[in-house]
């Protein structure tokens, strides 16, 4: 308030100075053709006598035009040469240089201990070959009694308008944010201990005013819900998904003890506990997986240069004996140049590793697995390629969505996961992720677009650079 | 899995100059030896080769 009203009083400031000097120009001025008149109609008057001296025959209306009710003293003195012809000797003189026969010129001086204004002319008279001094002077009462009564008439209009301006504006911002005090507390009577509700505000009854706000907290209303929605979604399908290999554990666990180990069912339940042990392993190391991916949030953070071939081919390298074991031919396909992308090499590998999972579990058996790096325009392309039954055009978007499995008989089992962590992980580097049918044949086209690494985004990309470009 | 590099600057250091095939040529010879023994030797594409022991 105090900060809208600081304006309105400079601007009140800056009119109340010019108003001031105005005043007192105004004032000065028909006070001064006053004295002006005086001085003429004494200079009128001057005569040269039959002894050769300047007289002056006073008129009384000379000096009475010039009474007032402030009891200004009045004083006149006529001198010529030097020599006084009439009136107060020591009356202060103008600076007889810069005068001007016949013109009339105004000067502040002090008399007796007052202020006064002196206007004096020189005149010639005929006779004489010097011109005659007349100076008429009056002290400043009268004209100070005007000039503060304007002032004071000044301050007091500014005043009031300055409080009109700050009324006003009191007004005004308390009856602008009227509708915002509504909505905060439609906003506050939902925050509800134990059952904060998240329905998008009812917009007609939102006053015009409001209605952008209102407008954009429901937007982040939805958001919410929709988040926490998932949230929920996830906790239920992770805990579903932890149940089942638990569930098995404990039915193995009871036959080990009912039979024993040394029985055919006792061996068959310890193999059973076995598989159901590793599929909770994997199932936790890809929720941390899924949690890391999230929590970092945005793409483009903590981004390095990263050789896309060397991360892919170390990978592959790392799953060939998983992939022989399953029976699958695996193939990577690379330049020998590094193939440099803007990205995080362990998130990365973690891409690389999801795909190519997939693409060894859901093989048909004795197919093969390639793995593709090559640059692009624009950025590197990674593809993995697999042989098995692919995915329906239908399911293309769905499987990436957490947990989501696509309904089939006898295929292997799985998490729902893989991908979804693939396309988290994508999001967070900046990369695209599109799957595709495997062309002259069935089988999955993996396809993750790698944004590329800016040549001089970091001095650490630098020498990255220049290690692998040293020859070896 | 031993990378193809590696293979390429152990079995012939720095300075000889090295023909393309010249590897495989030496990992075909490898495998007849071998197999009759029951040792593999496996060629991953791209990546390098695999000794398997059955």
């Amino acid at each position: 308030m105090l900060n809208m009203l600081l304006p309105a009083a400079a601007l009140a400031a800056a009119l109340g100075v010019g108003g001031w000097l105005m005043i007192r120009n105004v004032v000065e001025a028909a006070h001064d053709r006053l004295l002006d008149g005086s001085v003429l109609a004494i200079a009128e008057r001057l005569t040269v006598d039959e002894d050769n001296e300047v007289t002056v025959d006073l008129p009384p209306v000379a000096l009475g035009m010039l009474e007032s009710q402030a009891h200004d003293s009045i004083y006149y003195n006529v001198t010529y040469d030097g020599a006084l012809v009439t009136g107060y000797q020591d009356l202060p003189q103008p600076d007889l240089t810069r005068q001007v026969a016949g013109e009339t010129t105004h000067s502040d001086a002090v008399y007796r201990g007052n202020p006064i204004r002196v206007a004096a002319q020189l005149r010639r008279v005929f006779g004489k070959p010097d011109p005659v001094l007349v100076e008429v002077a009056e002290t400043t009462n009268a004209r100070r009694a005007i000039e503060y009564r304007m002032l004071a008439a000044l301050g007091l209009l500014e005043l009031g308008l300055l409080g009109l301006v700050g009324w006003l504006t009191w007004r005004g911002i308390g009856h602008g944010l009227q509708p915002l005090g509504a909505l905060g507390r439609e906003i506050d009577a939902r925050s509800v201990p134990g059952a904060i509700s998240l329905k998008p505000i009812d917009l007609s009854a939102v006053p015009r005013e409001a209605l952008a706000p209102a407008v954009a907290l429901n937007a982040l209303l939805e958001r919410l819900e929709q988040s926490i929605g998932a949230v929920r979604r996830f906790t239920a399908d992770a805990s579903h998904q932890m149940r089942t290999p638990l569930t098995i554990l404990r039915t193995h666990l009871g036959i080990l003890q009912r039979r024993g180990i040394d029985t055919p069912e006792g061996r068959a339940a310890l193999d059973d506990i076995d598989g159901a042990a590793k599929r909770l392993e994997r199932l936790l190391a890809q929720l941390i997986a899924l949690a890391r991916a999230d929590e970092g949030g945005s793409a483009g953070d903590e981004t390095e240069t990263v050789d896309l071939a060397r991360v892919a081919a170390a990978v592959v390298a790392e799953r060939v004996p998983q992939a022989l074991a399953a029976g699958t031919d695996i193939q990577f396909e690379g330049p020998e140049k590094p193939v440099p992308i803007a990205a995080n090499e362990v998130l990365t590998g973690e891409i690389v590793a999801n795909l190519l999972d997939n693409a060894i579990r859901y093989n048909r058996p004795g197919g093969t697995v390639i793995i593709r790096v090559a640059g692009a325009e624009i950025g590197a392309r990674l593809e993995v390629e697999d042989e098995g039954p692919g995915i329906p055009a239908s399911d293309k978007t769905r499987v990436f969505e957490r947990f989501y499995r696509i309904p089939r008989k006898g295929g292997p089992e799985g998490s729902g996961l893989g991908l979804a962590i693939v396309r988290a992980l994508s999001d967070r580097l900046g990369a695209d992720v599109r799957l595709h049918d495997r062309k002259g044949g069935t089988g999955l086209l993996a396809v993750v677009h790698f944004r590329g690494a800016v040549a001089k985004a970091s001095p650490r990309a630098d020498t990255e650079v220049g290690v692998i470009g040293r020859p070896v | 899995v031993v990378p193809k590099e590696r293979l390429i600057s152990e079995v012939f250091g720095f300075d000889e100059p090295v023909a393309p095939n010249a590897l495989e040529l030496y990992v075909a010879r490898l495998r007849k030896k071998l197999e009759p023994m029951g040792p593999q030797i496996r060629t991953i594409r791209g990546i390098g080769y695999l000794l398997e022991t059955r």
